[in-house]
C-alpha cells in the first residue's frame, strides 16, 4: 500500500508518465515476472548492504584468505564452496553484489546525467552548438562500445573507479541522442515559449521546464541499461581490467575460478556467474516491463 | 535533396567521424599516466635506454607533430610494433583477423537464419502462455554473460560429455595429418575448397560452441524484434487487404509481412555486429581461439598500448563501413526512406 | 432477371472481451440480387463494417461468427474452411478498404500487388497479367497507367491510391465487391469521383456492389437498395425510393433529418438526442428505444417485430405492429 502511494507521488512529478492512478499494483499483479524480478533485486540489495553482518565469513568476503579451507566442495558450512584461497564463495558473492550494484547504478546515473544535459543543450539551442555536440556524439558512437571502454580501462590503472569511468565514457552518447530528440519535440510547447517570453534565463528553462518533461523515457532507458552496465563491468573484470584483487567482484571471480574447472572444482566460477546472470536478468525483466507499460502503444498488451 | 547530394553528405559526415575517431584514439594514447617507452622496454629500462626509446618512438616531439606523423604512418598502413610480439602490428592483425571474422560472421548468420524464422512463427502464434515463455527466453538470452555461458558449455560438453573440444581451431593431430592450405584464413572455406573434409569437420566442431555462445545475444534480440514488429505488421490494414484478395497465409507471412517487419530488425543489425566483434574478445579468451579478440586480451594484460589502439582503430573502421552498408541496404529495401522529399505524381 | 447473389440469414458476430462477450451483430438478415448497388448505412459501431468482414470471413480476433448463414450462390460461407475461402476471396468476392494508403503495402509497387492477386488466382501468364492490369488501371481513370503500375503507393495521391485499390479488387473479376467506406478518408472533391467510378464500374462490368457508409447522402446518390443498421441490427431496409419517401423507422427519420438541406439555408441541423450506449448487450427490447422520440413502454421490454411494408420494404419497430 505504502509503495503504491510513493509510486503515485513520484509519477505525479513526472508529467509525461502516463500511467493511470492506482495502476501500479495492478501492473505488478498482472506481470508476475516483473514482480519476482523486483523482489529479487530488493532482496539482493538488502543482502548486499547487510553483507558484513549476515555472513560469518565477512573477512573472507573482503578478501582475507583462509588457506586451510581451500577448494572445498559445496556443503552445509560453505553452501557454494570455497575458492583457491579458501574464501567462502557465498560470502564473496554477497560482497561482489555490492560492487556490481553500485557500479551499475553509478554508470547509468552518470551517463544519464551527462547525456541529458548535453542532449537538452543541443536540442534547445540548436544551431552550431547542436552541430558540435552531435558530431562529438557521432564520433563516440562510431566506436563499438565495449571496445573503447576496454582500451581506456587498459590504459588507466586497474580499479573500479577507472572501469566505471571508461564505461561511462562510452555510454553517455546514447542518452545525448535520446535527450536531444525529446528536447526538440518539447521545446515548441507553449510553456517553454511562455517562460522564454517572460525573460527566464535559458539555463533555468532547460533545468526547470525541459528536463522534467523529457526525463521519463530517459529514465526508462536507464533502467533497461542497468543490467547491461553490470555485465559490462563484470566483462571488464573478467579480462583483468576492473577491480584489482582481493576485492570481490563477480566477473573477477569467474576469471579466478576458470583454471580450476579443469581439475573439477566447478563451483568456483559457476556460482558467481550464476549470480551475475540472475541479477542481470532481473533488471532486464523489470526494465522491459516498465518500458511496455509506459509506451502507450503497447500498454494494453498481456505480457 | 537528390541522391547524389545525400551520398555526398553522408560521406562528408563519415569523414568527420573518422577524423574524430583518429583524434580520440590518439588523445587517449597521450593521456596514459605511464610512459610508453618504459612499457616498451619493460624491465630492461635504464635512463639512457629510455631516452633512446623515446626518441625512437618519436615521443620527444611536440604533440601536434606526433599526431601528424601518426596519421601519415596510418595512411601508409603502418600500425606500429607490438611491445609483446615485437612484430609489426599490421602483420599480426592480418594473421588473426580471419579467425575472428569467421567466428563473427558465422554467429551473425546463425542469428539471422535461426532468429528470423522463429520470430516470424512466434508472431503468428499468440496467447498468454506462448507470449510469456517467449519473453522469458528472449530476455534470458539477452542477459546471459557470454564468458560465463562459454565456461558452462565447456564444462558440460567437454569435461562432462567429452563431445566437443575444449578450445582452439583444430586438434594437433589434424594439423599434422591433414594440414589446411590457407587461402582466405577461413578454415571452413579453405578446407572445403581443397576437399580436405577431415580438417573441415574438425574446424567445424571447434566452431560449434564459440559460435553458439556468441550468437546467443543476437538470436534473442532478433527473435524479439522480429516477433514484435511482425505482430505490429500483421495488424496493419494492408495485410487484411491481402487476405481479402485470397492470398495464402504463408505467402502473406513470408513474402509480404516479413519484408515489412525486417526493416526495424535491420536497424539493430549494426549494433549486433558491434556486439559480436567485442564479444569475440571474451569468447576467444575462453575458447583459446587465435583471433583478434584474444590478441586484444593479451594486449590488455601486457598493456601493449599500440596494439590496443591499432585494434580499436581497425575494428572501428570496419564497424563504420558495416553501418554504412546497412544504411544503404535499408534505403534499397524501403522505398519511403529514399533521400527525403516526395516527388508526387 | 435477377437472381439472389448473396443472402444473409440471422448473422451473429460476437467479440470476447475481458468484460464478457459483446454482440457486434445480432440477427441481421438481408439479400442482394446480382447487379445491385446495395447500401449498408449506420453510425460508427453499428456493426456494418463487421458484417462486411464477415462476408469474407475476415472478422478479426477476438471476434468470430457465432451464428447464422451467409449464402453466396447458395453456399454457406460460414461453414467453409480457410482454403475454400481463399478461392472465394478476390476471385468471387473482394473488398475495397477505407484508407487506401493503409490498405496498400508500402514496400511493393502497385503493379506487384495487383499481379500478386492475379497470379494467385491463375489469371494467365506474366505478360497477360501485366497487360490486363495496365488496361484495368486505364479503365479506372488512371491515364498514366504504366507509371502507376511501377510506382510505390506513397507516391500517389489519395484518389489515385483508391483507384489502384479498386483495380486490385477488380483484377480477379469478382461477382461482388464490398466497398467499406471507400471515400471517408479522401478529400471531398475526390469522393464524388470515386463514387462515380464505382457506379460506372457496376454498370459496365455488371459487378454487384455493397457500399458500406455512414453517409445517407452518398447512399441516395448511388444505391438501389439500402439496409439501415443500428447497434448490430437492421432497423429498416428497402429500396431507395421507399427509404427516402416512405421513411418508417424513427432512427432512419432521424438520419434523414440530420442531413443538411441545401435548400433550407440557416437551419439548425437536427440531431438525434443521446449517444450510443457503451454496453448495448444489457439492453432489452429495441436497441434504439433510449433515444427514440416515439418510444412506448413495450419498446424497452420486447424486441420489435419485423414488419413487411411492401415486398422490398421492411422495418423493425413496434409502431408498425398491427397486432396489439
Amino acid at each position: 500500500m505504502a509503495f503504491s502511494k510513493i509510486a503515485k507521488r513520484l509519477l505525479n512529478r513526472f508529467p509525461t508518465f502516463e500511467i493511470e492512478q492506482g495502476s501500479t499494483i495492478w501492473f505488478f499483479r498482472r506481470d508476475r515476472i516483473a514482480l519476482i524480478s523486483l523482489a529479487f533485486i530488493v532482496i539482493l540489495s538488502i543482502l548486499a548492504i547487510l553483507a558484513p553482518l549476515i555472513t560469518p565469513y565477512a573477512n573472507e568476503g573482503l578478501g582475507e584468505p583462509n588457506i586451510l579451507q581451500k577448494l572445498q566442495t559445496p556443503s552445509v558450512v560453505h553452501p557454494f564452496g570455497t575458492d583457491s584461497l579458501g574464501r567462502d564463495i557465498l560470502a564473496r558473492i554477497l560482497f561482489g553484489a555490492r560492487t556490481s550494484l553500485i557500479a551499475g547504478l553509478i554508470i547509468v546515473a552518470a551517463a544519464v546525467l551527462i547525456g541529458t544535459i548535453s542532449g537538452a543543450v543541443a536540442g534547445y539551442f540548436g544551431g552550431w552548438i547542436d552541430e558540435v555536440i552531435m558530431r562529438v556524439t557521432d564520433i563516440f558512437l562510431a566506436f563499438p562500445p565495449l571496445l573503447l571502454a576496454m582500451t581506456v580501462a587498459a590504459v588507466l590503472e586497474p580499479s573500479l573507479k577507472n572501469a566505471i569511468l571508461a564505461i561511462t565514457l562510452t555510454w553517455w552518447p546514447w542518452y545525448t541522442r535520446l535527450a536531444r530528440a525529446q528536447t526538440v519535440s518539447v521545446r515548441e510547447r507553449d510553456y517553454v515559449k511562455a517562460a522564454h517570453g517572460m525573460g527566464v534565463k535559458n539555463f533555468t528553462i532547460i533545468l526547470r521546464h525541459i528536463v522534467p518533461n523529457i526525463i521519463t523515457p530517459i529514465l526508462v532507458q536507464g533502467t533497461l541499461d542497468i543490467g547491461a552496465a553490470i555485465i559490462t563491468v563484470s566483462s571488464l573484470s573478467f579480462l583483468g581490467l576492473g577491480v584489482p584483487p582481493p576485492t570481490a567482484e563477480w566477473g573477477a571471480m569467474v576469471r579466478e575460478g576458470r583454471e580450476y574447472i579443469q581439475i573439477g572444482k566447478w563451483w568456483i566460477p559457476t556460482f558467481p556467474g550464476l549470480a551475475l546472470f540472475l541479477t542481470t536478468m532481473a533488471f532486464n525483466f523489470l526494465g522491459d516491463s516498465i518500458q511496455v507499460v509506459t509506451n502507450p502503444k503497447t500498454r494494453g498488451e498481456t505480457l | 535533396m537528390s541522391r547524389g547530394e545525400y551520398l555526398l553528405r553522408r560521406l562528408g559526415l563519415g569523414i568527420v567521424v573518422i577524423i574524430g575517431v583518429l583524434m580520440i584514439t590518439f588523445i587517449v594514447s597521450y593521456i596514459i599516466p605511464g610512459d610508453p617507452a618504459r612499457l616498451y622496454l619493460g624491465s630492461r629500462a635504464t635512463p639512457e635506454k629510455l631516452a633512446q626509446a623515446r626518441h625512437e618512438l618519436g615521443l620527444d616531439q611536440p604533440i601536434p607533430l606526433q599526431f601528424v606523423s601518426y596519421i601519415s604512418r596510418l595512411v601508409h598502413g603502418e600500425l606500429g610494433i607490438s611491445f609483446r610480439t615485437k612484430r609489426p602490428i599490421l602483420d599480426d592483425i592480418k594473421i588473426r583477423l580471419p579467425a575472428t571474422l569467421e567466428l563473427v560472421i558465422s554467429s551473425m548468420l546463425l542469428a539471422l537464419f535461426v532468429g528470423l524464422p522463429i520470430g516470424v512463427l512466434g508472431a503468428a502464434r499468440r496467447g498468454k502462455i506462448f507470449d510469456q515463455v517467449s519473453r522469458l527466453i528472449t530476455i534470458g538470452g539477452v542477459s546471459i554473460p557470454s564468458f560465463w555461458l562459454a565456461l558452462i558449455l565447456q564444462l558440460f560438453f567437454f569435461l562432462y560429455l567429452r563431445w566437443l573440444p575444449l578450445g582452439g581451431r583444430l586438434i594437433n593431430e589434424v594439423i599434422m595429418s591433414h594440414p589446411i592450405q590457407i587461402k582466405t584464413g577461413f578454415y571452413l572455406i579453405d578446407a572445403a575448397i581443397s576437399g580436405n573434409w577431415v580438417a573441415w569437420w574438425d574446424a567445424f566442431i571447434h566452431l560449434i560452441l564459440p559460435v553458439a555462445v556468441l550468437a546467443t545475444y543476437p538470436i534473442s534480440l532478433v527473435v524479439r524484434m522480429t516477433r514484435a514488429s511482425m505482430i505490429e505488421v500483421l495488424s496493419e490494414t494492408y495485410i487484411t487487404s491481402a487476405r481479402a484478395s485470397g492470398l495464402t497465409e504463408r505467402e502473406i507471412l513470408f513474402k509480404l509481412a516479413l519484408k515489412n517487419a525486417f526493416i526495424p530488425t535491420l536497424t539493430i543489425l549494426g549494433l549486433l555486429f558491434a556486439y559480436s566483434i567485442t564479444g569475440s574478445v571474451l569468447v576467444e579468451v575462453v575458447f583459446s581461439l587465435p583471433g583478434l579478440g584474444s590478441y586484444m586480451a593479451d594486449a590488455i594484460l601486457s598493456t601493449d598500448i599500440y596494439v590496443l589502439f591499432a585494434v580499436t582503430l581497425v575494428v572501428t573502421l570496419i564497424y563504420i563501413i558495416v553501418n554504412l552498408v546497412i544504411d544503404l541496404i535499408q534505403a534499397a529495401i524501403d522505398p519511403r526512406i529514399r533521400l527525403g522529399g516526395r516527388e508526387d505524381l | 432477371m435477377a437472381e439472389t447473389l448473396l443472402k444473409v440469414n440471422d448473422l451473429q458476430v460476437a467479440f470476447s472481451t475481458p468484460r464478457g462477450e459483446f454482440r457486434a451483430v445480432s440477427g441481421v438478415n438481408f439479400s442482394i440480387q446480382t447487379g445491385q448497388f446495395y447500401g449498408i448505412v449506420g453510425e460508427s459501431g453499428c456493426g456494418k463494417t463487421i458484417t462486411g468482414r464477415a462476408i469474407l470471413k475476415l472478422v478479426p480476433p477476438p471476434g468470430r461468427i457465432v451464428g447464422g448463414q451467409i449464402l453466396y450462390h447458395n453456399n454457406d460461407v460460414v461453414q467453409m474452411s480457410e482454403s475454400e475461402m481463399r478461392q472465394i476471396r478476390g476471385r468471387c468476392i473482394s473488398m475495397v478498404f477505407q484508407d487506401p494508403a493503409a490498405a496498400l503495402n508500402p514496400l511493393f509497387t502497385i503493379g506487384q500487388q495487383i499481379s500478386a492477386v492475379m497470379k494467385r488466382h491463375k489469371m494467365g501468364s506474366n505478360d497477360t497479367i501485366h497487360e490486363n492490369a495496365i488496361h484495368l488501371l486505364n479503365d479506372l481513370g488512371l491515364s498514366d497507367a504504366e507509371l502507376v503500375y511501377d510506382s510505390y503507393p506513397h507516391r500517389l495521391s489519395g484518389g489515385m491510391q483508391q483507384r489502384a485499390m479498386i483495380a486490385m479488387a477488380l483484377c480477379a473479376k469478382p461477382d461482388l465487391i464490398i466497398a467499406d467506406e471507400p471515400t471517408s478518408a479522401l478529400d471531398v472533391t475526390i469522393q464524388n469521383q470515386i463514387l462515380e467510378l464505382l457506379v460506372q464500374t457496376q454498370r459496365e462490368r455488371g459487378v454487384t456492389i455493397i457500399l458500406i457508409t455512414h453517409d445517407l447522402g452518398v447512399v441516395a446518390e448511388t444505391c438501389d437498395e439500402v439496409a439501415v443498421f443500428y447497434l448490430g441490427r437492421i432497423v429498416e431496409k428497402g429500396t431507395i425510393g421507399e427509404i427516402f419517401h416512405y421513411t418508417s423507422h424513427p432512427y432512419t427519420k432521424g438520419l434523414l433529418a440530420a442531413l443538411p438541406n441545401p435548400k433550407k439555408l440557416q437551419q439548425e441541423l437536427s440531431v438525434i438526442p443521446g449517444m450510443i450506449p457503451s454496453n448495448p448487450d444489457a439492453l432489452r427490447g429495441c436497441p434504439f428505444e433510449p433515444r427514440c422520440f416515439a418510444r412506448m413502454t413495450k419498446c424497452g421490454l420486447i424486441d420489435p417485430p419485423t414488419v413487411r411494408l411492401s415486398t422490398s420494404h421492411q422495418v423493425n419497430c413496434h409502431l408498425f405492429n398491427r397486432v396489439d
